[in-house]
């Protein structure tokens, strides 16, 4: 709106204000004139609204009323009226530090480039070894841009971002040069997770051969710290976040919780070798060769188990959290397939995931009641619908909000949401689900 | 599993040099924008009030009329105008954007989560 030549202020939560004057900075603005409430708003009651009314500016400390009127009368200050222009530093290819093993490791945290975690140094020598793991030149593109949110809302991105800059992260997080190119491949399509006041996690599940080369666990405790490619290929991913697009918790990162499961992304291989699996290998029945290596790639907040015999009972139950408009993630063990396709008669995993696509069922009023329809899906009904499937959901959407609250509804908007992958190493039945949707399928081959 | 006995790492004296940079470049330079003139004072002028949706319409609409209502009593001759923009909060609502430059003296948008 400033833009536009309209005096303009944002009226924001007061744990937002950092956050703001970074994307203000990022857009241009050095000096933005905010106000800040005394505490959040949304969905809040009258008692609290009178409160925050009659409350006090956060920034300022004047009472709320009087700091808009101030923000928005109050002369320019020279330094408000300032032209020019704003830099970034620039980043030079070596650091300008030396010194012993506890001052790197302090340089680092210092400069928020770590997870918390001691990394490997990354020394010139480490990084020309790790970059033996591919055959790309090291100053090859891996991405333009590296992104955790909204550039044009004010998102810091990072650009331009090397084979040899990926490779120094892949040493940080004790990578060995043959896990590079799954490492590149995941750098193609940005950092695990993005900026929400949710908390989100990636999860990076291998496909393929190249899950066998180089020794990543499928099997036993293959979602635990145990296996040192599983490890540290999803730690790499995470640093990214840190080191690619500066993510800062308060400043960049808005995620009230965080998610302990972005300490390594919830990286881990799928099991394709156990002889009990009936169906065939994810990456196939998405249109891959069974020798392809493929990454796939994921997004959502958690997973939640059940172990007994009734898997597609405790399927339907694991996944009864999961959100409305999000996908779902379902994670099988061997032996649980091998059941579901014996003893429940779903030969085809099309079978199974009709299933759930028409069991998995919620009531309109708990669809309402989702921060995703409040948010996206009800108010996205003012945009034009550019393709027919966009067309189809707003038609579902429109029913529903004339249904009665107490209307029973599919969770999912069709089977194609729901995704199974067969991991562990088969001992028991134990199912578990969450609310992970596929994002993307990168092939690994490429950055070999 | 028996465990062989390693001789300690020897990290304590040695000095690294040539530690490469993880971190990834970001735009060089850009434009620093001013901020636009402010009225001498609300009174007699239109002020638009945004409800920019995040959580959706109803999340901040109790508050921003609860402003708006404060406006109205506490400024003489004032215009208070409010808007719910289109779409949910990362749309850009353009046609919005121009109608506020057209017809507002002063503005502000609630993304009070």
């Amino acid at each position: 709106m400033e833009k536009q030549g309209t005096p303009a202020i944002p009226i924001l939560s007061p744990y937002l204000v950092a956050s703001a004057r970074d994307s203000a900075f990022e857009l241009g603005w050095l000096h933005p004139r905010l106000v800040a409430l005394s505490e959040p708003n949304a969905l809040r009651g009258e008692k609290a609204i009178q409160r925050i009314v009659n409350g006090k500016d956060a920034i300022s400390g004047k009472p709320l009323m009087a700091a808009v009127i101030d923000a928005l009368t109050n002369p320019l200050t020279s330094e408000e009226k300032k032209t020019g222009k704003l830099t970034h530093p620039v980043e030079p290819r070596v650091l300008p530090v030396t010194g012993t093993y506890d001052e790197i490791q302090q340089y680092f945290l210092d400069h928020k480039m770590t997870d918390g975690l001691p990394i490997v140094i990354p020394t010139e020598e480490k990084v020309k070894q790790m970059l033996t793991g591919t055959s790309h030149r090291p100053d090859d593109i891996v991405a333009e841009a590296f992104r955790m949110g909204i550039t044009e809302n004010g998102q810091r991105e990072g650009r331009n971002i090397t084979v040899e800059k990926v490779a120094t992260i892949a040493v940080m997080a004790g990578c060995k040069p043959e896990y590079l190119p799954v490492i590149l491949a995941l750098a193609s399509k940005g950092p695990p997770y993005f900026s929400s006041a949710q908390s989100f996690t990636g999860a990076a599940i291998v496909h393929g051969p190249i899950a066998i080369e180089i020794d990543m666990a499928s099997g036993y405790g293959c979602m635990g710290p145990y296996n040192h490619a599983n490890a540290t290929i999803g730690r790499a991913w995470q640093l990214m976040g840190r080191c690619l697009c500066y993510a800062i918790p308060g400043i960049t990162i808005m995620g009230d919780w965080g998610n302990n499961l972005q300490y390594n992304s919830l990286t881990f291989a799928e099991n394709v070798d156990n002889p009990m699996i009936p169906w065939e290998p994810f990456h196939v029945e998405k249109g891959f060769d069974p020798k392809d290596s493929v990454v796939s790639i994921w997004e959502g907040r958690g997973l939640r188990q059940r172990c007994g015999y009734n898997v597609p009972d405790f399927t339907l139950k694991v996944l009864d959290n999961v959100e409305p408009e999000d996908g779902a993630l379902v994670l099988l063990t061997p032996l649980s397939a091998k059941m579901l396709e014996e003893d429940f008669g779903f030969t085809t995993k099309e079978q199974f995931r009709q299933y759930i696509y028409e069991n998995s069922t919620m009531t309109v009023k708990e669809w309402l009641d989702s921060d995703q329809i409040q948010t996206f899906a009800i108010l996205h009904l003012e945009l034009p619908a550019p393709t027919p499937e966009i067309q189809q959901a707003q038609k579902a959407i429109k029913e529903r909000l004339s249904m009665p609250g107490d209307t029973v509804i599919k969770r999912f908007r069709s089977p194609s949401q729901i995704n199974f992958i067969v991991a562990g190493e088969g001992m028991i039945y134990f199912v578990a689900g969450g609310d992970f949707h596929l994002k993307s399928m990168v092939a690994i081959d490429p950055w070999r | 599993m028996k465990r062989e006995n390693p001789s300690p790492p020897v990290f304590a004296d040695k000095v690294y040099t040539n530690v490469l940079n993880p971190m990834a470049q970001q735009k060089l330079e850009w434009n620093m924008i001013p901020l636009v003139e402010r009225p001498v004072t609300l009174e007699g002028k239109t002020v638009y009030i945004i409800n920019q949706r995040w959580g959706g319409t109803q999340a901040h609409e109790p508050l921003l009329l609860a402003m708006k209502k404060w406006l109205e009593d506490n400024i003489r001759n004032i215009h208070v105008v409010y808007k719910v923009k289109l779409g949910s909060y990362p749309v850009n609502d353009t046609d919005l954007w121009k109608e506020v430059g057209e017809r507002a003296d002063a503005a502000m948008i609630g993304i009070p989560h």
